[in-house]
């Protein structure tokens, strides 16, 4: 069922996929009733035939896009969660052991992050509690411009225009329903403009939305107007900050290096020959089997397993 | 008016001044009785929060992050094949189940397919894990409404299935045993032979979980009628598997959005039952189990050959892009929703998982019942504490 890969096609706006089936009927048709009920407070859509519809809505019009799309039938609530498009200032801590892609160094060599990730401690203090606080300062328009320079060497617009609808700002907020007993589900996401983190509750349109909301608000710092009750829902009441928010650093990471990167010990000399004899010596053998009886292959697995 | 019947009068009005005052001091306050962290009934550290008036609850409110262990970052800095050690741990009762959707939604990305011998041990190792997993809470329903026999059947009976899951993978729990681009390994020999044998043995168990508790007067009336969760109020908050199919609402990812694996070539069927109760939960997933046994034999007896990878690099990286994935676990729906931008790990990971959800609607379906119906209400709803906190 894997003969349709839509998905890594860059997504523009409205990409028809050459590779992916040629039409996707009912996807299409729901496209156009939500293109119908939403006009201009439909921004950017992405179909991914036979598989999938993402839609990226106004801000304005977030409580619209969920309304219409309850009442065509799409009463499921799968989940509502946010994206946070900066890129980490620590980077992803092993990328640096591979060849390409300096995230590191790319991005410790440049002065706003830095700023942005030492200024962001005290926000985030405050953020804990307005989280529209700290927005506007340091973080988000640094993390902006930090994309425009990465832009010229061609790696960060590259990895913008995957994006699937939207994802220009640093915060985006996603959501997904699904029309029960079918395979049809939609993905919301609305750009939340930078410095301004917030957008209508869906507590009133799906029950369910009320703790994705809390955990988005405590794991983002987005705020969700109208929501009744803004709670922390996994982490201590008093804890402060964003954990997910990009610029968070990992502390675990931070205090010490992460072991996994490599996990192909070297061997110690003393043994290393000896190795290197028996390891010969297997391979001259199963090169002397498979001249033998070319083909008997490896179909019958050799476990003995363990049972019961 | 004599003094004798003045002093009756007196009495009467004494008696009838202390008794309102007896009243009035039963008549306290709403009492808030913290159900958890550590309670039998919510397998985990979980804390309900109930305000009662009397033995009944006003209002409630399930009060996690006890086991809050933030896979979504740290799978922002793992690669792919790391991340899947992590998502074992979500639902640690099927965790091979766990690790299908996070894999199919790299492989989407990768526009890699696993070959079709791989996608078929997939989902019998999906079953397999669906029965490990059902068959503990099939037991362990007994246990919240006081019978104490089934939960030790139901572990006697796991250990066969945690048996042939570990046979092939090596681990009991914690398999880590699927791969981008198909699995880690081929069946061993004579695997399927002991397979159906265990599958007969579940059977066996199916049936007398039957015996023991669906005929049980105790049963039914804790069960029946208790906790009513209509099919509108099941979906607006998000509930899926076999508490969405308690309330009649005939869906089920396996059938009606197949991500690739092999349960379109096999004949079986979607239970459901249209109650809405603890009853109806706990019946659905009987079935359930049942019908995952028939499943594994079937898909044992369809078993093609031909390799178990896919070609796919040493050092993975998966191409930019989005995709979401879920798949029909035995919670639940249990969906990945992967970012990715080029590198050796995902940019961000959406877990999207059943038991969040199922778990949402507790402060709903809660108000008004008394406090026994608690715990069987929440042992009917079925949630794995890693499910919830991730």
């Amino acid at each position: 069922m894997t003969d349709a890969p839509a998905a890594a096609a860059p997504a523009a706006a409205e990409d028809e996929d050459p590779a992916a089936p040629a039409s996707d009927p009912p996807r299409e048709e729901l496209l156009a009733q939500l293109l119908d009920a939403l006009g201009d407070g439909l921004v950017e859509h992405h179909l991914a035939h036979g598989r999938d519809l993402w839609i990226r809505v106004d801000r304005d019009r977030w409580q619209d896009a969920g309304r219409t799309l309850r009442d065509l039938g799409y009463t499921y609530f799968g989940f509502l969660s946010a994206i946070d498009w900066m890129v980490a200032p620590e980077g992803r801590y092993e990328d640096t052991e591979f060849e390409d892609e300096p995230v590191v160094t790319d991005i410790g060599g440049d002065d706003d992050a830095g700023d942005g990730y030492a200024a962001d401690g005290e926000p985030t203090d405050e953020d804990a509690t307005d989280p529209d606080a700290a927005e506007p300062d340091a973080a988000v328009p640094d993390a902006g411009d930090e994309e425009a320079t990465a832009d010229e060497d061609g790696t960060a617009s590259a990895m913008a225009s995957q994006r699937l609808a939207g994802g220009k700002t640093r915060f985006q907020v996603l959501a997904r329903v699904q029309k029960p007993g079918t395979d049809m589900g939609v993905t919301l996401k609305v750009d939340l403009p930078d410095g301004e983190a917030r957008i209508d509750t869906w507590t009133a349109l799906y029950r369910g939305a009320n703790w994705h909301e809390r955990e988005a608000w405590e794991m983002f710092g987005i705020d969700f107007a109208g929501h009744p009750g803004l709670r922390h829902i996994y982490l201590p009441s008093e804890f402060e900050g964003h954990p997910l928010r990009k610029d968070y650093p990992l502390l675990a990471r931070v205090v010490k290096p992460w072991p996994g990167v490599v996990d192909i010990e070297d061997i110690p000399p003393h043994l290393e020959s000896q190795l290197e004899a028996e390891v010969m010596a297997a391979f001259e053998a199963t090169q002397a089997a498979a001249s033998s009886e070319p083909s008997a292959a490896g179909e019958e697995p050799s476990a003995g397993g363990e049972g019961s | 008016m004599t003094a004798v019947e003045q002093r009756r009068r007196q009495a009467y009005v004494d008696a009838q001044a202390s008794e309102a005052r007896v009243t009035i001091e039963l008549q306290t306050g709403d009492m808030t009785l913290n159900i958890g962290p550590q309670h039998p009934a919510t397998h985990g550290t979980l804390r309900i929060a109930a305000r009662l008036d009397g033995e009944q609850v006003v209002a409630c409110e399930p009060i996690m992050g006890y086991m809050h262990r933030g896979y979504e970052k740290l799978a922002e800095v793992r690669t792919y094949p790391q991340v899947t050690t992590l998502i074992n741990r979500i639902d640690w009762l099927g965790s091979f189940a766990n690790e299908v959707p996070f894999i199919l939604a790299a492989e989407r990305l990768m526009e890699v397919e696993a070959p079709p011998r791989a996608q078929w041990i997939r989902t019998i190792l999906f079953e397999l894990s669906r029965i490990a997993n059902i068959s503990l809470f099939l037991g362990d329903m007994g246990v919240q409404v006081g019978a104490l026999t089934p939960v030790f059947y139901a572990f006697r009976d796991r250990e066969r299935v945690l048996n042939q899951i570990e046979a092939v993978t090596g681990g009991r729990f914690h398999p880590n045993f699927d791969r981008i681009g198909g699995l880690k390994d081929d069946l061993p020999k004579g695997w399927i032979d002991e397979t159906r044998a265990v599958m007969a043995t579940m059977r066996r168990f199916c049936d007398e979980m039957e015996e023991l508790l669906m005929g049980s007067e105790i049963f039914e009336a804790r069960c029946r009628g208790i906790g009513v969760i209509p099919a509108e109020v099941a979906l607006s908050y998000g509930l899926s598997g076999a508490n969405l199919r308690g309330s009649g609402i005939d869906w089920d990812l396996r059938r009606d959005a197949n991500p690739g694996l092999a349960w379109d070539q096999i004949d079986w069927k979607v239970w459901t039952h249209p109650d809405g109760d603890s009853f109806a939960r706990y019946w659905v997933r009987l079935q359930e189990t049942r019908e995952a046994t028939y499943m594994v034999e079937k898909l044992c007896d369809g078993l093609p050959g031909g390799p178990i990878m896919a070609k796919v690099p040493r050092i993975i990286k998966v191409p930019a892009g989005e995709s979401y994935v879920s798949t029909e676990n035995p919670l639940g729906e249990m969906g990945y929703y992967v970012i990715s931008q080029g590198d050796l790990g995902p940019f961000r990971v959406k877990i999207r998982t059943p038991s969040f959800n199922n778990i949402s609607v507790v402060p709903w379906v809660m108000r008004g019942v008394y406090v026994p119906d608690v715990i069987t209400i929440l042992g009917s709803l079925y949630f794995i504490l890693g499910d919830i906190d991730r």
